[in-house]
């Protein structure tokens, strides 16, 4: 049991990093890591998104959709559960707390369209463990508890790689680049650099 | 008549290169890394964008007049996700190859920012036959793009050309996904220098057209009643 | 607000608008679904022209669960191939990686028909890939490791298993350095799909006379009941007893145990009586079968005809034993088989033990 939990965190954190290795949330990545601060505040408001939306659509799917066989409506269901959950979001955390709201509030619009949320959701429409957990033995089945984990841990792992990258451009800021390499093609080839960081976990 | 072509050209050009989804505006990010590995793969994609942005832009802009302004977010992910869903469906019945290898970024296309983008930017506002050129100029634009990254992956990642196997090495850097970052970036910043090369060259030369005329006739000597003012 | 004017609102109006756009799409949805239906059959044609690169017709055999599963693995979909006749298995080799395994479609190459009963096994056709759970380097098994199965017919046909051990001389060995473990659950998957063609599908040699294979002549014999309790000894298990009274031998099929990683070797023992019976030697062995014994192509016949040289020591109730360090008559080893000796021993053993036990009528 705790050798599972452990993959589970290793693979969503690193070796099958959401940004990294798996190329889902690009956009946040690319234009919200230009600072540290703002990068931890959607790297937050994501991972929360995220254990909310597969609290709500994993059962949705496999005790709802499953049932009635309309697992063909899967995404406009799942789009819809995400939309409603970070409007709802939204104006809880602006009934809570106005200064949480002012420093991750203005990201929770762009959750809506982030293909982390929908893409964790899809992952985890598996009946084993190992359809999404690299390296672990077949015939776990997935339950509830696992893909709330995964989802966790895939936030964390997606947080990580927002602050790394906010890290990295602060300083890129002040450094000379040729000027049509200026903006998104030197983040880029500066993610390529933590995508073989990354690597490396998953040839562990 | 003359007129009109040159309205739908200009659309289309905006599409394809002036707003290049993917090289210029650097949307859809996600599928363009996720699904490059390959020439084919990346064909695939794009085209699958590419007929999803056709049909969800002209069933907007047919129904942009109906559509209440409040609800019209929803509306359209409503639409986009059913073109999604019934591109998947004919996906997995008669191309089945490209389904599997699509995986998760299939379902993905509904998140897929250029999609939604052009939705609100331009069916919403536009008449049917403008969304639809719009669509597939935009679609074809992106479709470019992938598949050229998608060609300079397969080459130096395994040696071979849309699967045909032309040389005989393999570079694993661009098969995984550090290579597709790369690859990515490097492609921007040539179209960044090619495209700024070429407005500086336009530029020039109607500079140049404005210039010569006025050599040829020398400019009219200043009014002295307005030099005086 | 009146109901009236409720729905005249223009929250009203955005209600209703969305919600007619959800069913619509819902329904289209619905239909298109039901249009673009794609029924098993189509899912198993699919993967099946998928692993011959055409389409062919095939029909599932219906397997038993006792029938599903052998030493080797699971059996988990067998089908006739009506266009070439053959058989096509998926099939799951466990042993792997952390436990793991792979699953493989294998498709065995035979003649004659199961209705028919000459069904003959000839070798396998094709191995392909299926799906792993746990192994992190089964991309290690390449293109040559696959086509392995299927270039060793002649071995297969005669009744072998594949082995994947490092360091295995065996011709049917069949590894990849570095992926050993998923070598081992590969090689499984194809020896789960041989062993339920032999035993399920293959009835017709069961039934042939296995002792006139052996004498490779018609001779008059009595098949003699095993007795349960002597069945099994310390040495082994005896499959089969034969009494052939022209020749004044009696056939054993025993297998030994204590080979190689607990593994055992099957074979025939004719042993010579007087009436009575009193056993006066060992006429001739001959090597049937093994299970997980990689150096058993070692053994040359001569460690065979060992046997048969020690009738007076045998005559007088000895046992062999395989002991790489003694010189005594009844130590018969082959020097880098020993365990392999030893389970050959064994089944030798067994057969004398048995004989004594069981057959062998009071004081000579």
């Amino acid at each position: 049991m705790a050798a599972t939990i452990l993959l589970i965190v290793i693979s969503a954190v690193f070796s099958q990093n959401f940004i990294l290795v798996k190329f889902l949330g690009i956009c946040p990545f690319l234009g919200v890591s230009k600072k540290v601060n703002s990068a931890v505040s959607m790297g937050i408001a994501v991972t929360l998104v995220m254990v909310l939306a597969t609290l709500v659509t994993w059962p949705l799917y496999f005790y709802i959709m499953v049932p009635l066989s309309i697992e063909y409506l899967e995404i406009i269901f799942f789009i819809f559960v995400i939309a409603a959950l970070v409007q709802m979001l939204e104006k809880i955390i602006e009934k809570l707390s106005p200064a949480l709201y002012r420093s991750m509030g203005i990201y929770l619009p762009l959750i809506t369209t982030n293909c982390a949320i929908l893409g964790v959701a899809e992952l985890l429409l598996v009946n084993d463990l190992s359809g999404v957990v690299t390296g672990i033995e077949a015939g776990i089945s997935m339950n509830l508890g696992f893909a709330l984990l995964y989802a966790l841990f895939a936030g964390i792992g997606f947080t990580l790689a927002m602050v790394l990258m906010g890290g990295v451009r602060e300083k890129m800021e002040k450094l000379p680049v040729a000027k049509c390499m200026k903006g998104f093609p030197i983040t880029m080839v500066a993610a390529s650099f933590m995508a073989m960081a990354f690597y490396v976990f998953a040839l562990l | 008549m003359n007129q009109k072509a040159r309205h739908y050209g200009k659309i289309a050009y905006d599409g394809l290169i002036t707003n290049n989804a993917t090289f210029k505006l650097v949307l859809g990010t996600c599928a363009t890394l996720g699904m490059s590995t390959s020439a084919v793969n990346s064909f695939g994609m794009g085209l699958s964008v590419t007929v999803v942005l056709l049909l969800s832009n002209v069933l907007i802009s047919l129904l942009r007049k109906i559509i209440p302004n409040t609800v019209r977010i929803p509306a359209f992910v409503v639409i986009i996700a059913t073109m999604v869903t019934l591109l998947r469906m004919v996906l997995e019945k008669y191309i089945p190859s490209l389904y599997d290898s699509m995986g998760v970024f299939l379902p993905l296309i509904v998140v897929n920012c250029v999609i939604l983008g052009r939705a609100e930017a331009f069916a919403s506002k536009n008449p049917v036959l403008d969304s639809a050129i719009d669509g597939v100029a935009t679609g074809l634009g992106l479709t470019c793009a992938l598949t050229l990254i998608g060609i300079i992956r397969e080459f130096f990642g395994s040696g071979s050309f849309f699967g045909i196997k032309v040389m005989d090495f393999s570079i694993g850097f661009f098969t995984n996904s550090a290579g597709a970052f790369f690859v990515y970036g490097i492609c921007i910043a040539l179209f960044v220098l090619i495209t700024n090369q070429a407005e500086k060259a336009s530029r020039a030369k109607r500079s140049r057209a404005l210039r010569i005329p006025s050599h040829a006739e020398p400019l009219p000597a200043p009014d002295a009643a307005e030099e005086v003012k | 607000m009146t109901t009236k004017e409720f729905f005249k609102s223009n929250a009203f109006k955005s209600l209703a608008v969305l919600i007619a756009i959800v069913l619509v799409a819902g329904a289209l949805l619905a239909i298109f679904n039901d249009v673009l239906y794609i029924s098993d059959e189509e899912r198993l044609r699919r993967t099946l022209s998928a692993i011959y690169g055409q389409e062919v017709t095939a029909e599932e055999v219906t397997l038993s669960e006792e029938e599903r599963h052998n030493n080797y693995g699971d059996v988990n979909a067998a089908y006739y191939i009506a266009d070439d006749g053959n058989y096509l298995f998926q099939t799951t080799g466990g042993g792997g990686y952390s436990n793991g395994s792979v699953t493989l479609w294998t498709v065995i190459a035979c003649t004659g028909t199961r209705e028919a009963g000459n069904l003959a096994l000839t070798g396998i056709d094709r191995v392909v890939y299926e799906s792993n759970s746990g192994q992190t380097l089964i991309s290690s098994l390449d293109d040559d490791f696959y086509a392995f199965f299927a270039d060793n017919d002649a071995l297969v046909s005669s009744g072998g298993y594949f082995t994947a051990i490092n360091g295995g001389t065996g011709d049917l060995n069949n590894f990849v350095l570095n992926a050993t473990m998923s070598s081992y659950a590969a090689s499984n998957a194809v020896n789960t799909a041989l062993a339920c063609f032999r035993t399920v599908f293959v009835t017709a040699d069961e039934e042939a006379d296995p002792v006139e294979e052996y004498y490779g002549e018609s001779v008059a014999y009595e098949t003699l009941t095993v007795s349960e309790t002597d069945k099994t000894n310390k040495y082994g298990t005896v499959d089969a007893v034969y009494f052939v009274a022209d020749k004044g031998q009696y056939l054993f099929r025993t297998t030994g145990t204590g080979g190689f990683q607990d593994g055992t070797v099957t074979l025939w023992t004719a042993l010579t009586a007087d009436t009575g019976p009193v056993l006066t030697g060992i006429d001739k062995v001959v090597y049937i079968s093994n299970t997980n014994q990689s150096w058993m192509d070692k053994i040359e016949a001569s460690f065979y005809d060992n046997f048969a040289n020690r009738d007076a020591l045998v005559a007088d109730g000895g046992y062999f034993f395989a002991d790489k360090n003694s010189s005594d008559e009844l130590n018969n080893v082959t020097i880098g088989a020993s365990r392999a000796s030893a389970a050959a021993c064994n089944a030798v053993n067994a057969a004398l033990a048995y004989f004594r036990s069981a057959l062998a009528g009071g004081e000579a």
